[in-house]
């Protein structure tokens, strides 16, 4: 019988808590269409894009669907494809390399040419115009050992090995190892090769952590991670520029473009806000200040009177 | 220390998250439950096919649940939905449930059996009145494995499009948060335990007290 | 699908990822055993059943717990890499063993039970006699579906430098490649399929064994 008590009480206090959740929610929703799913992936900066989409749309009145924070673009992809996804933030670099199986691309403008030409064609799906941003990769270190070595470039840390093979250990996530703008291209460029038994595979947020703990001396993190600064860390500078461009962009069905022809411009505002250093400040408000994604979109907008 | 505090701030969306696990695990752990059982139950008599069927519940549990719900994803009907996060739970109880269903059915004393069959007692009635009480005890350390397993293994339907206690543990990794990644842990880990206090109970009203053993 | 460049990399470091994952399942297995069994054992007899449900609940928590947020917890003290791995699939594999000791034991019927002690056999002589033959089978499904769930769980321990299978699937993830995401299943799978064969391989020997 006590049980019984304690498992309607439970019952009652999580219903409690879904309902005012499923009444909650800001602006009304004026406009008549249909409804667009937002969606990103799981990790800081796509969580503040994402975000900002979703509170820029409800504040003028679309009628919205919040997924932010799905796995990678292997669950988002085939969503999209299927109409259940409507919009999300892209990296062009990622898109050419991965799903496209393209060479690198340094130039910004044509790499987005290409991603958009091959969605358009092949997906129904376009881009919208990108972000000044590069959210590329990079090679990081912890300041003081870095010093210590004298290490301020690739170029350095390539000679550094090169003369001592066996020192540097060096934390990477799959994608890093695996693809042609990764780890095998970057040694043949600077001519160098990491211990192979010194290469350690992790997760991708891992990176940062593992080097903060000095399980690794050196490992691929991105650009613009607030982190960098935060734990300590420098980017040794890409001297003989390898990385390619990864440019931010909403990706988008193109039968929303056509039921709302007036939301490029819109969203168009926000993404000609997003250089390198703004982004960098907006990841660091989460991943430092502790401050939530959802909360970092608003103020950014805000900020810049794109909502009320 | 700061756990606590990440829980203070952010209760509302904390709770939320509860009970969106709450819901997905008692979906899942109901269909689990009657299908596998019930699996379990009309393979029992044939080696063949029990061997079959664990042999795909074992091939299901080895795929990594993020590989497992990738494919689930690209299937058409059930896409990013609630369906693909039962689904995918309810595949991942198989194992347990099915091998100890089988071995349970099948240790039930020979003896035993005979008698029944003596007693002129048809063999559907063999089965509910004589094998099944019996087989009690072991079914539900499988099920009870399995639900546990269910509760941790939800937190990763998050990546398609669940809105659960995953949220926690897989924005405090991205995040290098551990705080949140510790508020998630605890709930999920209570989680378990209160349920499987909710299956002590009912193992308590199911099996009859002649066949019952002193531990839990 | 590039076919190709599985084939090569399938070539190149699949004995290795191969081995690494059989020494991350097989160590881990043997210590989970080596804990669960006994402590599944005592805690069906007096004193210790006082703690079962203490013990239960413990790890019930350990099973629930996400496994890679557990390492990501204890990150600052173990590190990564193969010690966390080992760590966190040894606590992944003890609750179904422990699970189904106790449901086996104490499955055991009493009136058996009776006559053992009737005939005057020591406690001990009664559990190694009597208890454990007859809980044997329950014991080893508990053992096969920790074994299986473990070669699974071991596909993670790539993602804190942990070696194994896994750096095929998470690869096949992360860049979009389907045919890395099916070999690295696949291979998983018949991993786990070799292992359960293995242990239902020794069940035979031990019942033979007993009963010979």
């Amino acid at each position: 019988m006590k049980t019984l008590i304690r498992l309607t009480a439970l019952t009652a206090l999580l219903l409690l808590t879904v309902f005012p959740a499923l009444a909650g929610g800001a602006a009304e929703v004026t406009r008549e269409g249909p409804t667009i799913s937002i969606a990103s992936k799981a990790w800081t900066e796509q969580l503040i894009l994402g975000n900002m989409l979703l509170e820029i749309l409800r504040s003028e009145g679309y009628p919205v669907e919040d997924r932010t924070g799905l796995g990678e673009s292997d669950v988002i992809r085939p969503a999209l494809h299927a109409g259940q996804v409507d919009i999300y933030w892209e990296y062009t670099g990622t898109t050419l390399l991965t799903l496209m199986e393209h060479d690198p691309v340094g130039d910004p403008d044509e790499a987005f040419n290409l991603v958009k030409e091959w969605d358009e064609q092949n997906n129904n799906v376009t881009w919208l115009d990108y972000a000044p941003a590069n959210n590329t990769y990079t090679i990081m270190m912890q300041e003081d050992e870095a010093e210590e070595l004298g290490l301020e470039t690739i170029s350095d840390l390539a000679a550094y090995i090169r003369e001592n093979p066996e020192e540097i250990s060096f934390g990477t996530n799959d994608e890093f190892y695996e693809r042609q703008d990764g780890i095998r291209g970057l040694e043949e460029l600077y001519d160098f090769e990491f211990d192979p038994d010194g290469v350690r595979f992790m997760t991708t947020g891992l990176t940062y952590g593992a080097l903060r703990e000095g399980q690794v001396d050196a490992a691929v993190g991105f650009g613009t991670d607030g982190r960098i600064p935060a734990f300590g860390f420098i980017n040794l500078e890409d001297d003989k520029q390898y990385f390619p461009v990864y440019n931010p962009a909403p990706v988008v069905r193109v039968e929303i473009v056509e039921a709302y022809p007036e939301l490029p411009d819109l969203i168009g505002q926000i993404a000609a806000l997003l250089d390198g250093d703004t982004l960098a400040e907006l990841n660091r408000r989460v991943d430092i200040d502790e401050v939530e994604p959802e909360d970092v979109a608003v103020a950014f907008l805000r900020e810049n009177d794109l909502i009320d | 220390m700061r756990s606590l505090r990440y829980f203070v701030n952010n209760i509302d969306r904390i709770l939320g998250y509860t009970a969106q696990h709450a819901v997905l695990i008692v979906i899942a752990i109901l269909i689990a439950v009657t299908v596998w059982v019930g699996v379990g139950i009309l393979v029992r008599n044939n080696r063949h096919m029990a061997r079959g069927v664990l042999g795909v519940a074992s091939l299901i549990m080895s795929v990594p649940s993020v590989a497992l719900y990738g494919i689930l994803v690209s299937i058409p009907g059930l896409g990013l939905s609630r369906q693909s996060a039962v689904v995918g739970l309810v595949l991942y109880a198989m194992l347990p449930i099915i091998r100890n269903v089988y071995v349970a059915l099948n240790e039930v004393d020979p003896a035993v059996m005979e008698a029944a069959k003596g007693m002129g007692m048809p063999a559907r009635r063999i089965l509910f009145r004589v094998q099944l009480p019996l087989a009690t005890p072991v079914i539900l350390a499988g099920v009870r494995v399995s639900v546990v397993m269910m509760v941790g293994i939800a937190t990763l339907a998050v990546f398609i499009g669940e809105r659960n206690l995953g949220v926690l543990i897989q924005q405090g990794l991205v995040r290098t948060r551990p705080d949140m990644i510790i508020v998630g842990a605890v709930i999920v880990s209570a989680f378990a335990v209160g349920i499987d206090y909710l299956f002590n109970k009912l193992e308590r009203l199911l099996v009859s007290p002649g066949i019952r053993g002193e531990a839990a | 699908m590039n076919w190709e460049q599985l084939t090569d990399v399938v070539h190149q470091e699949g004995r290795q990822l191969v081995v690494q994952h059989l020494e991350l399942v097989g160590i881990s297995l043997f210590i989970a055993i080596a804990i669960a069994l006994p402590v599944g054992i005592l805690i069906t007899r007096p004193p210790f059943n006082r703690w079962a449900p203490q013990t239960l609940a413990f790890l019930n928590t350990a099973q629930g717990v996400p496994s890679l947020a557990v390492v990501a917890i204890f990150l600052p003290i173990m590190g990564i890499g193969r010690i966390p791995s080992l760590f966190a699939l040894t606590v992944y594999a003890l609750l179904p063993i422990a699970r189904n000791t106790i449901a086996g034991i104490e499955g055991v019927d009493p009136d058996v039970m009776e006559a053992a002690r009737g005939m005057g056999m020591s406690p001990r002589r009664v559990l190694a006699r009597i208890e454990l033959p007859l809980a044997l089978p329950v014991v080893i499904a508990g053992i096969q579906t920790s074994a299986v769930l473990t070669v699974g769980t071991a596909t993670l321990a790539h993602l804190i430098a942990g070696g194994g299978l896994g750096r095929l699937i998470f690869s096949g993830i992360s860049m979009h490649r389907p045919e890395y995401i099916i070999a690295g299943s696949l291979m998983t799978a018949a991993l786990a399929i070799l292992i359960d064969q293995a242990v239902g391989l020794i069940h035979r020997w031990i019942s033979a064994r007993y009963s010979g």
